[in-house]
């Protein structure tokens, strides 16, 4: 029961969120900094999705049917290849019987240029190929296809079109957020979307971890924890200040409450999710763990983002809202609260009274 | 509610539970008929890299009316037109490749027949459209002047529509025009030298579309058939098979298997979880998750367009940690309202309350991004929307519907023992009357 009542017990600390946010913040400036300072240096590190490369057919007849044959095959022919220091971006078994072939794709090793490759692959990873393979011709079906060079699956197309999404989406969510809460969370929202968004694309490119067309789906996925994750704090925020009696306590104030209520929400879903994602990772094959590498990176910061930054960014840019109007002889219009106020006490008399109807 | 209706409720949902069960993961041979049940799970489509499809490489040459002049730039925009023709047959996740030598490299997932390939591209015809009955005759539209063909349904009639882009509807107008005051009043369509029908054009035609029927077409999947046949002749760039073969999955054959271990191992982790977090709430919310599992299996399996690829099951992670979130952040309120001094069966009201904003805030937000994604997305990206929509939708109903439905069963045999929800009170705090 103790252990159980620790989080709980979280709720109770006295760590002022507002007051050290900026510390939060250097942190993930320092994080993102380092990204775009990689980024600018090396870009990203694109796999064959983006880039294209070299796709070799071989062809090994019946054999390739028997059981455990196509991992055997597999495994000799990725070797025989990172002999030429060429890394193998995907590889499978095509047609069966006398057909039966494994077709390997890579990129160009750096440095290379397409008729280098070619040449390469041609010439000295064919023969390789062959006495690794089929050293003495037993098999008659046994054939190097000539290479061919193939282009991107991930066209242009398709990362313009969901870049253009994904603006259209943040417009949408910031008009929404401003009507059902108010414009500021909005803002705080957006710049904590893109918080998350930058810091898992810095750890990509700091980890030169593979990017490839899945990457966006990844990023799509960050983006949503990230908007569940604030708008959940933002919630409470909303709910506070409705509250008079801590409302009155100042903005900052409100902040901190909000967070330490919603601190054991914020760990139990993370955890949970975290779980999920991480069994994936660490059973799944290796492009699994590529594709899932961001989206736990994303994970974390999205907790991290609305639990440290976002609540006190908001705080923040509402005491500064505020102070200008003063400065200016205005009455800061923070009524958008009061009025959401009066609405939801005449919302919920109503639902009581419907409430002691159905009640049974 | 009563304890008796209670169990009636209990009952009804243990059956559809069960039911649920034996649907999605079940195959079975269906009594007094010889075909099978397959089960939701065996029925989803696939993407490349889970399952693999077939593979077919083209030679592209220059088409004649094409109105292009390069071959890379028809090569380039022949590949836009595949990868549309497929998204629209519901393959949002097929991926169309150039290759080196003016190859096009067509990729289709769950297909397991090459020769299936071509029921899904077509065998490429050219339209033309004629003054005089004769294949050799001219053609008053390109192929370039068409943009879209499709099947359609006008007064009992199943037929096609053909669009024209604004030079193409403007040459139809003025063939259109010429011909209706012509003796015989007639215009021949054919698709490559086979005549296909013969219109009577009784008067100018303007706008930007036509429809066309009769001739050839007898139904309508003759009628898009047909259409399908004009659409892909209207490439720019004339495709003829080079190979096709049947591949297997991207990810290595040990994928599927590897990632339903760990989907299955991870569901049960959270599942005791929350049972060791909540209690009795966290099982009811477990077996709310089991109808989330059942219920997105469904739509993935029901829905045309969707086909699961590896980031699908980054969508369907993302649902399900929105539903336990969904599930922790009621609970949460559920304790708060406890531990302030109201009874259980208040507390469970009042946590629902209070929980419902947020939950719909967030999952509204995420939605409307799922929607513009499927909207201005394209392929893959599409595809990825649809998976994400369906869970997180999917994901709403589970945990604000179902586990206050099982809370509400559960609640008559149980509303006065805090320990079995893991609730208790502030120091203090009494209970409030």
């Amino acid at each position: 029961m103790k252990s159980l009542k620790f989080f709980d017990n979280i709720v109770k600390t006295k760590f002022d969120f507002v007051k050290h946010a900026w510390k939060f913040a250097i942190i993930s400036l320092l994080i993102i900094g380092a990204g775009l300072i990689t980024w600018i240096a090396a870009g990203f590190n694109l796999g064959l999705d983006f880039t294209g490369g070299t796709i070799v057919k071989v062809q090994i007849g019946a054999q390739l049917d028997e059981k455990g044959a196509y991992d055997k095959f597999s495994k000799e022919i990725t070797s025989v290849l990172s002999e030429y220091k060429i890394k193998v971006s995907q590889i499978q078994k095509e047609d069966s019987g006398e057909d039966a072939a494994i077709s390997v794709r890579f990129q160009d090793i750096s440095g290379y240029s397409a008729s280098q490759m070619s040449d390469l692959v041609k010439n000295e990873v064919t023969a390789a190929l062959t006495a690794k393979i089929n050293p003495d011709g037993a098999n008659q079906d046994f054939k190097v296809e000539e290479s061919q060079r193939i282009g991107a699956t991930a066209s242009s197309d398709l990362l313009s079109s969901a870049l253009l999404a994904i603006m259209i989406s943040a417009v949408l969510i910031l008009i929404y957020i401003a009507i059902r809460f108010e414009l500021l969370s909005g803002l705080a929202t957006l710049v904590t979307i893109l918080h998350d968004v930058l810091i898992v694309c810095a750890f990509v490119a700091i980890f030169r971890v593979e990017v490839n067309s899945g990457f966006i789906a990844a990023l799509i996925t960050v983006i949503g924890y990230s908007i569940n994750n604030t708008i959940i704090i933002f919630d409470r925020v909303r709910e506070n200040m409705n509250n008079e009696s801590v409302a009155k306590m100042g903005t900052s104030y409100v902040v901190n409450e909000s967070v330490k209520q919603t601190l054991v929400r914020s760990c139990y879903t993370t955890l949970t999710t975290l779980l999920a994602v991480a069994l994936l990772a660490i059973i799944g094959v290796s492009s699994i763990k590529i594709f899932l590498l961001p989206i736990i990176i994303g994970t974390i910061a999205g907790a991290y983002s609305s639990i440290f930054l976002a609540p006190a960014l908001w705080a923040i840019m509402l005491t500064n809202y505020s102070e200008r109007m003063k400065l200016k002889g205005k009455t800061p219009r923070l009524s958008i609260f009061k009025k959401k106020k009066e609405a939801k006490e005449n919302k919920n008399t109503s639902a009581n009274a419907v409430e002691t109807t159905v009640a049974e | 509610m009563t304890k008796k209706s209670a169990i009636k409720g209990i009952v009804l949902t243990a059956l559809l539970l069960i039911l649920g069960i034996v649907l999605a993961f079940c195959r079975f041979n269906i009594p007094y008929t010889t075909s099978t049940y397959n089960g939701f799970i065996n029925s989803i489509k696939m993407g490349l890299d889970v399952k693999g499809g077939v593979t077919a490489v083209y030679d592209a040459k220059l088409a004649d009316g094409s109105g292009e002049q390069d071959i890379d730039t028809a090569i380039k925009s022949t590949v836009n037109r595949l990868q549309s023709i497929l998204a629209n047959r519901g393959y949002t996740e097929a991926t169309i490749t150039t290759q080196s030598g003016h190859r096009i490299r067509v990729e289709v997932p769950d297909v397991d027949d090459p020769q299936a390939i071509f029921d899904l591209i077509g065998h490429p015809a050219e339209l033309s459209i004629k003054k005089e009955e004769d294949p050799n005759a001219e053609s008053f539209i390109k192929a370039s002047d068409i943009t879209n063909v499709h099947y359609s349904m006008q007064d009992g009639q199943h037929g096609i529509v053909i669009e024209f882009n604004a030079a193409g509807a403007k040459k139809f107008q003025q063939l259109t025009k010429d011909v209706s005051s012509s003796e015989t009043k007639q215009v021949h369509i054919y698709l490559g030298t086979e005549h296909f029908s013969t219109l009577t054009v009784e008067s100018e035609i303007t706008g930007n579309s036509t429809f066309i029927s009769g001739g050839s077409i007898d139904s309508r999947a003759s009628a898009e058939k047909y259409a399908l046949r004009i659409m892909s002749g209207t490439f720019s760039a004339e495709l003829s098979l080079y190979e096709s073969s049947i591949v297997s999955p991207t990810l290595g054959m040990n994928a599927i298997q590897s990632g339903l271990i760990a989907g299955i191992v991870g569901l049960i982790l959270i599942f005791i979880f929350m049972a060791v977090i909540y209690r009795m709430m966290g099982v009811l919310a477990d077996i709310a998750l089991m109808f989330y599992v059942i219920l997105v299996l469904f739509f993935l399996q029901a829905l045309p367009f969707v086909q699961l690829t590896l980031p699908g099951i980054a969508g369907i992670i993302l649902g399900i940690g929105m539903a336990v979130d969904a599930n922790i952040i009621i609970f949460e309120r559920i304790k708060d309202e406890y531990k302030r001094g109201k009874r259980i069966p208040a507390s469970i009201k009042g946590g629902y309350r209070r929980a419902t904003a947020a939950i719909l805030d967030s999952n509204i937000t995420t939605i409307m991004v799922g929607i513009v994604l499927f909207i201005f997305g394209t392929g893959a990206i599409q595809g990825f929307a649809s998976t994400l929509l369906i869970s997180i939708v999917v994901s709403m109903i589970s945990s604000i519907f179902i586990t206050r439905w099982l809370m509400k069963l559960y609640l008559p045999f149980n509303s006065t023992k805090p320990e079995k929800y893991n609730l208790y009170r502030e120091e203090g705090v009494n209970e409030i009357a």
